[in-house]
């Protein structure tokens, strides 16, 4: 009997030295709600072209680095609007709460919170994970009235009405 | 200004522009009891629809005093209640969709279009714009 039971003991022993030597190495990531906090911490000393370099998507960024370089006349509404978006988290003045939901390469993160006004707003953003790092895709920016409920769950699927 | 007061504030300039367009057609679609609709494009088409018609007007000067360009506004109307009604509007801009929603007299937002013109689309020309903004924020709440 004792012996039947080594012989389990080394076989599982062997598939755990197996698993160890084949598991790929486990590296540190930062999750949507992290990296949005250091966002935030960058926005007063960072260019609008260096902001949606290192934190938004590629998709985001081929679209808006064309505009962000163009200063002319003509360009200058679309300009506004891509520094808008890339600036969106001022329009946040106080920061309730954040909530995260991850699924494989795609994550949504809630923040809710009040303008400058004290009006309540929360904001879902969709983080596509490119390149190992978690990366702004879009955002959603709901204010609130003052007798709708702040959610507390990411929603990243809002309906146009 | 805040920004969700600047889209409210664009959502009842956006209705005058479309009373200035077909004053009686537009009369019709806010004041019925059923749902209506404004949408723009990033071209400043602009849009009301409701079971009463539909008219199309240019919605650009009011896009321009946004500041920013906007890929499209679709603003829902309804619920109709004594006069009140209530409004979502989804704005597009760059790489952000923000949403407003609330509810306004609709009596007291068309009181400023018994003349001609309605006192935003006149204000968009002269100077008595700011006046007239802060009335529309105490409008549209």
């Amino acid at each position: 009997m004792r012996c039947k039971y080594g012989v389990f003991i080394c076989f599982g022993s062997f598939l755990f030295l197996i698993g160890c030597a084949t598991q790929l190495p486990v590296q540190k990531q930062d999750k949507p709600g992290d990296v949005y906090r250091e966002y935030i911490g960058s926005l007063s000393n960072s260019s609008d072209e260096d902001l949606l370099v290192k934190y938004w998507s590629h998709a985001r960024v081929a679209e808006g680095m064309d505009v962000l370089t163009d200063d002319s006349e003509d360009n200058k509404l679309n300009k506004n609007a891509i520094v808008f978006s890339i600036r969106f988290p001022n329009e946040m003045k106080n920061i309730l709460s954040m909530e995260q939901n991850i699924k494989g390469n795609t994550a949504c993160l809630l923040v809710t919170g009040a303008t400058d006004t004290e009006k309540k707003l929360m904001i879902n953003i969709p983080y596509l994970l490119e390149d190992n790092t978690w990366k702004i895709n879009e955002v959603f920016i709901k204010y609130l009235e003052d007798d709708q409920p702040v959610p507390t769950k990411p929603d990243c699927t809002m309906e146009i009405p | 200004m805040a920004s969700d007061i600047k889209l409210k504030i664009t959502i009842a300039k956006l209705i005058e522009l479309s009373i200035d367009e077909n004053k009686s057609v537009a009369m019709k679609i806010v004041r019925s009891k059923g749902n209506f609709r404004v949408t723009v494009d990033q071209d400043g088409n602009a849009k009301l629809t409701g079971k009463a018609g539909i008219i199309a007007f240019n919605g650009n000067p009011v896009l321009e005093e946004l500041g920013a360009a906007v890929k499209y506004i679709s603003i829902s109307f309804g619920g109709n209640d004594n006069g009140t009604v209530k409004y979502t509007g989804s704005f597009k801009v760059g790489f952000a969709t923000l949403v407003v929603s609330g509810s306004f007299d609709i009596e007291k937002l068309v009181l400023g279009c018994s003349g001609i013109l309605c006192v935003a689309a006149r204000a968009l020309k002269d100077r008595s714009r700011v006046l007239r903004d802060r009335e529309l924020q105490g409008i549209m709440q």
